[in-house]
């Protein structure tokens, strides 16, 4: 937080090197996290808030997001108010294609893990790390994800942990 | 005097040849457990429970428990070597213990919350012994109105945590509140932003949302870079804590195994409590608090050290009164059970063998941990130097495989790879993650005290304030949110521009 | 044409055989591979222990291994959810209390229908459900107890393991037959509501018998009522519902079921074998350790219907609790 006489910005002066407004991912984290409280608030609302001596099902998370949103509100406004500058954005190192291969491929793996066993899901999830992301030749690919998945299997049958089993018992 | 006999006679018990087998047996699957992100002790412990139906009662629970104190050991590995925690009372290891591993510092993070660990584990059995009794009843008096006041002075003590914006932290705090109400209402049964999903009727688990919050999200900004370049940098110097270590560490021992084992004995997030509030006490009494979060070595050594004596007096409520303050104890309970011992009040008189021969191998047990895992430290320092592209997949496959076997739900899969993205776009943007993780513990425990408080009292808030403890606890919250605002004004904070990586 | 008649032989051959094959594998006796049962509740509570007691002796009469698996949520809402959408081949199924089948679908939406979805196979014992004070409180008697709260409307504080247990729904039914107001207060399990109690922060606990046995003996609790017409055998003091006049009937028990179509033979088969096990040392053991009573099996329809009958005594009482699903806010 930055300060200049004792006293002056509670609101943080968050960083304003940004080139454009319109592409400012603080305003929208800031401007999201308004949305979510005031929907939480509605929501709160409709379970009912109860008295004060007798609080609701919603009376915590109405009382959680009557704060957080105008917090949120004050650092949007901020962030807008403030003259836009150049420099770091903060998503300027972010590969979003590896983000969403990662992300992507552990919900598929969720997604996979009953119907096709524990085996076949994480061999798939393997070959996809190492090959697509981590870029590794195929066949050091096939490889590495075989002996992971091998390993890991022992692994768990020693712990006694249960992992789902597909067809071929993998 | 009559105590020392008693350890003594517990010795003997314990150290008989197949209870010795199996106090190893527990501690060293308790490790395992432990590092392992996502199963926990819990999970073991009743995989193994049929197994104990046919050992004697105090092989079957010397073996339980020490699956359970050895995972405390076990779960701050993870949080160090890559900001996984293995339990939530590990969150906040991880917040300078990771920063330690990048250093290349990883051996003497990982030595010294072994051994803060052992230090924290013996006072919280040197507690168990002594003080068992008293304490328990002690912790009795503890109702819904106190407990609802040490979960305020507990949030306000979560703002000392903070190192970056103190206020965009408020409001990861204050997400993790409404975060943790989704679920059931405790009250009306009534489902609270359940988005009509079964899986979610329970909440949202905390396992997931950390793993993906901690975990997946520092991979995912690992992979900013190109892989091969280091996450951390080679190990330089001893893979043991150095003498300047110790001289910084020594009082942070001290003070988190006093806190950890008095808040241990509380009922409902003992561990977690008193790792984060050592944690925090530590900061705020260093001369250089803004050395937390960077790679403190007390920042390692209190939370550690407190967790550790938690998890000893945790013990205490169940065996002296027959109250299991957690689901580890829980399964404990069922553990004694299953063998014909209802625990109670009357656990140690009718069954001293047990007691003491349990709390012995405690004593044994912590010995053993220590010997394990002290060498295990350069395996695991080893392991850190495997190139980053073949580490991550790995990574990535333990946590799946671990959040998945918690209770066997696709959901819980599915939650952490959404906290992954927040924990990254998060991480981006400058919003500190303990806060949220540490408040979501909390939330619960706060609005249910609030609420029964309330009950008792037929809406009346005077019940805060004629109730001793709970008086001088909000007392004391204001203190301290006084002291916090004071010194905020007064010191110079450190600005944190969005996208520089934040530890809290 | 000699190729021909040869192949025709063969192929007669090995159709004979494979018939014999076949039909043979169709009557393998179920199960042929591990049975896995999912436990709604986290590890080491009572229906846990019971159920892996259960499943330890239930293995050696079927021949192959039981897993127990918890999956908690809800009470075990989640896993009767989930359960129905299971193949109904008998290899999975869930033991639980009855409070998925004769209780949550009062309370909110579930999506399941507990009568058309799933197949009920046994009933493996009940719980007691008991009303205590401290030792040190001046009611000796349950009468006591309501001629106080009487006298004191609204002031009686009443700790249950939660807002939708039977000792909170029961209460409920007494409280408005006697005539007296009192403040519920819901804790999260029989663990939290002990403590309170103990801790003289309520001043009576609603619960399972198995939460407070041991301070009882310990002389720290009194027993002042109990579900059970048999009474308990170390409390003798306690007053059952049925003596103190109540006409509620409140039992929860431990059942075991699968989804719905589960072939009867199958269905014979798993309550034998949970019958046999129930009668084995180990289980005995836990059953009693955990107040659990046992020896009254109920299969098949004379299960169904029984739930239904407590289904519609639960729907009742959630009614008058005011915590029916659509008359919530």
């Amino acid at each position: 937080m930055r300060r200049g006489a004792a006293g002056r910005a509670i609101i943080p002066a968050v960083d304003r090197q940004t080139a454009s407004r319109a592409h400012d991912p603080e305003l929208y984290a800031s401007a999201f996290l308004v949305v979510l409280a005031a929907a939480v608030a509605v929501g709160a609302w409709r379970l009912g808030l109860g008295r004060v001596h007798d609080p609701g099902p919603g009376f915590m998370a109405f009382a959680a997001a009557s704060l957080l949103g105008p917090m949120a509100l004050g650092l949007l406004l901020r962030r807008a108010l403030a003259p836009p500058a150049p420099g770091d954005h903060a998503f300027a190192t972010s590969r979003w294609r590896v983000v969403a291969i990662v992300l992507g491929t552990l919900f598929g793996v969720g997604f996979l893990l009953e119907r096709v066993g524990f085996g076949i899901a994480t061999f798939l999830m393997l070959l996809v790390l190492f090959g697509a992301v981590a870029g590794k030749r195929w066949w050091v690919t096939l490889l590495a994800a075989a002996l992971v998945v091998g390993a890991a299997r022992v692994l768990a049958r020693a712990l006694g942990v249960p992992l789902p089993e597909g067809p071929l018992g993998l | 005097m009559d105590a020392l006999l008693s350890i003594a006679h517990g010795l003997q018990v314990a150290l008989q040849p197949t209870n010795l087998f199996f106090c190893f047996v527990g501690v060293f699957v308790g490790t395992l457990v432990g590092v392992l992100p996502g199963i926990g002790p819990v999970g073991t412990m009743s995989l193994l429970l049929p197994a104990t139906f046919h050992l004697s009662p105090v092989g079957a629970i010397i073996m339980l428990a020490g699956i359970y104190y050895g995972a405390q050991y076990g779960g701050s590995t993870t949080s160090i070597l890559v900001n996984i925690p293995g339990e939530a009372s590990s969150i906040v290891t991880g917040l300078d213990g990771y920063q330690l591993a990048r250093q290349g510092r990883a051996g003497p993070a990982l030595g010294m919350a072994a051994l803060g660990s052992f230090a924290g584990g013996v006072v919280g059995i040197g507690g168990l012994v002594l003080l068992a009794a008293p304490l328990a009843e002690a912790a009795l008096s503890f109702g819904p109105p106190e407990y609802f006041a040490l979960m305020c002075v507990s949030l306000v003590v979560l703002t000392f945590l903070s190192q970056g914006s103190m206020y965009k932290s408020l409001m990861m705090g204050l997400l993790g509140l409404l975060l943790s109400g989704v679920g059931l209402d405790m009250f009306t049964s009534a489902p609270r932003f359940t988005l009509g999903l079964d899986e979610l009727t329970d909440g949202i688990g905390l396992i997931p949302l950390v793993m993906g919050l901690f975990g997946i999200a520092e991979i995912l900004v690992n992979l900013e870079h190109p892989t091969t370049r280091r996450v951390y940098e080679t190990p330089l110097g001893t893979v043991l804590p150095t003498a300047a270590d110790w001289l910084a560490a020594r009082w942070a021992i001290v003070r988190g195994a006093v806190i950890g084992f008095l808040l241990g004995i509380l009922p409902g997030g003992g561990a977690v409590l008193s790792s984060f509030v050592a944690y925090a006490v530590e900061k705020r009494l260093s001369r250089h608090p803004e050395r937390f979060g960077r790679g403190a070595i007390e920042g390692v050594a209190a939370p550690e050290t407190g967790n550790n004596a938690a998890a000893q007096a945790s013990f205490i409520p169940l065996l002296s009164l027959g109250i299991p303050p957690n689901v580890v104890m829980a399964v404990l309970f069922g553990g004694l059970l299953v063998h014909g011992i209802t625990p109670g009040p009357l656990l140690i008189q009718q069954h001293p063998d047990l007691f003491w021969g349990v709390v012995a191998s405690m004593l044994v047990g912590n010995v053993m941990l220590l010997a394990l895992n002290l060498p295990l430290i350069g395996l695991w320092v080893r392991l850190l130097r495997v190139p980053y592209d073949v580490l991550f997949p790995l990574i990535l496959m333990v946590c799946v495989v671990g959040v998945y076997s918690v209770n066997h739900s696709r959901m819980d899969v599915y939650v952490m790879v959404v906290f992954g993205l927040v924990g990254y776009l998060m991480q981006k943007l400058g919003y500190a993650a303990a806060p949220l993780a540490l408040a979501y513990v909390l939330g619960p425990i706060l609005e249910s005290a609030l609420r029964q408080s309330l009950s008792l009292s037929g809406g009346s808030f005077a019940i805060f304030f004629t109730r001793p403890i709970a008086a001088v606890s909000l007392a004391v919250m204001a203190a301290l949110i006084v002291l916090q605002v004071a010194t905020h004004w007064r010191r110079q904070p450190t600005t944190a521009p969005p996208g520089e990586r934040r530890r809290t | 044409m000699q190729t021909a008649s040869r192949l025709a032989a063969v192929a007669l051959m090995v159709v004979l055989a494979t018939s014999g094959v076949f039909p043979a594998a169709a009557q393998e006796p179920f199960p042929t591979k591990p049975i896995t049962v999912w436990v709604g509740f986290p590890p080491g509570g009572a229906t846990d222990i019971l159920m892996r007691a259960l499943a330890e002796g239930a293995e050696k009469h079927l021949g192959q291994k039981v897993v127990v698996v918890n999956k908690p949520g809800a009470a075990g809402a989640v896993a009767t959810a989930e359960l129905a959408k299971q193949r109904p081949d008998g290899y999975t199924i869930v033991c639980n209390t009855d409070t998925p089948i004769t209780r949550s679908p009062h309370l909110r939406e579930v999506e399941y229908d507990p009568f058309r979805d799933l197949t009920f196979i046994n009933r493996v014992g009940t719980f007691k459900v008991v009303f205590a004070v401290r030792a040190d409180t001046p009611h000796r008697t349950w009468r006591d107890l309501v001629e106080w709260a009487k006298k004191n409307p609204g002031q009686l504080t009443f700790g249950t393991p939660g807002v939708a247990t039977t000792p909170s729904l029961v209460m409920t039914r007494i409280a408005a037959r006697e005539g007296f107001t009192f403040r519920a207060v819901p804790f999260a399990g029989d663990g939290p509501s002990v403590s309170a109690l103990l801790g003289g922060h309520v001043a009576v606990l609603g619960g399972s018998s198995v939460a407070v046995s041991s301070y009882v003996q310990a002389k720290r609790m009194r027993v002042l009522l109990v579900s059970d017409p048999e009474g308990l055998d170390y409390a003798p003091e306690a007053v059952s519902f049925a003596k103190a006049g109540y006409d509620v009937e409140s039992t929860t028990a431990v059942v075991t079921f699968g989804p719905k179509g589960m072939p009867p033979q199958v269905v014979a088969r798993l309550a034998k074998a949970f019958d046999e096990a129930a009668k084995t040392e180990t289980f005995l053991g836990v059953a009693r350790k955990s107040e659990t009573t046992v020896g009254q099996p109920l299969t098949g329809q004379a299960l169904a219907d029984w739930l239904r009958k407590v289904g519609s005594n639960y729907e009742q009482l959630i009614k008058e609790a005011g915590l029916y699903k659509s008359e919530k806010k």
